[in-house]
């Protein structure tokens, strides 16, 4: 595949972001390559019912 | 790689927490890596070996992606070399983030977040239920 790009005038007025949280990225510029990965565990899946903690907790 | 330079006239950054980075400048390299265990207990005890990283395997799991494909041409021509920002607003960064004015090669970033909720008994979770803070599968 060939792929010919020509970038002309690129101008943005405002950026507002809340937040930028773990491992993102906010890239004013150019890049090659990005590769971004994310796992997330969280209840009801995680959620341990009981009065003690487990010796080998479950992933 | 050719690149475009980054203007940006006006940056108000309020809070960059846990490693996160804030950067002016072109990069050639940037490995971003975040671990979080993140446990609640309904009474307050603490070990001091509790939880450890390796016990779960979504900190050890390898990464699914693969590297760029060979075989691809791309040509890019820059007709205006600027890229222009008026003001940038972030409220908060967190957790090895990163803000990047400024050009990048080669970006990896590795986010692995884990939440337990230890709760002593079932009812704690029937109350939570009534409340509708569960579903009801629970």
């Amino acid at each position: 595949m060939n792929l010919q790009v020509s970038n002309h005038e690129l101008k943005v007025a405002n950026i507002k972001i809340t937040g930028v949280s773990s491992s993102s990225l906010v890239l004013i510029g150019d890049a090659n390559q990005i590769q971004l990965f994310s796992a997330f565990d969280t209840p009801p899946e995680a959620l341990i019912v009981g009065p003690f903690v487990p010796f080998s907790p479950r992933g | 790689m050719p690149v475009r330079s980054s203007v940006v006239d006006n940056i108000h950054l309020t809070t960059l927490l846990f490693s996160s980075v804030f950067n002016i400048g072109d990069v050639e390299n940037i490995s971003s890596r975040a671990n979080v265990l993140a446990v609640q207990h309904t009474k307050q005890f603490f070990f001091l070996d509790e939880y450890p990283f390796l016990s779960f395997p979504i900190f050890t799991e390898p990464l699914h992606f693969q590297l760029g494909e060979p075989g691809h041409s791309v040509q890019t021509f820059h007709v205006n070399p600027v890229i222009h920002v008026g003001n940038l607003s972030i409220i908060g960064t967190s957790a090895s983030a990163v803000i990047q004015i400024g050009s990048l090669v080669n970006g990896v970033f590795d986010s692995r977040v884990k939440h337990i909720r230890h709760i002593e008994n079932i009812e704690n979770v029937k109350n939570m239920e009534t409340k509708n803070l569960m579903p009801k599968d629970v």
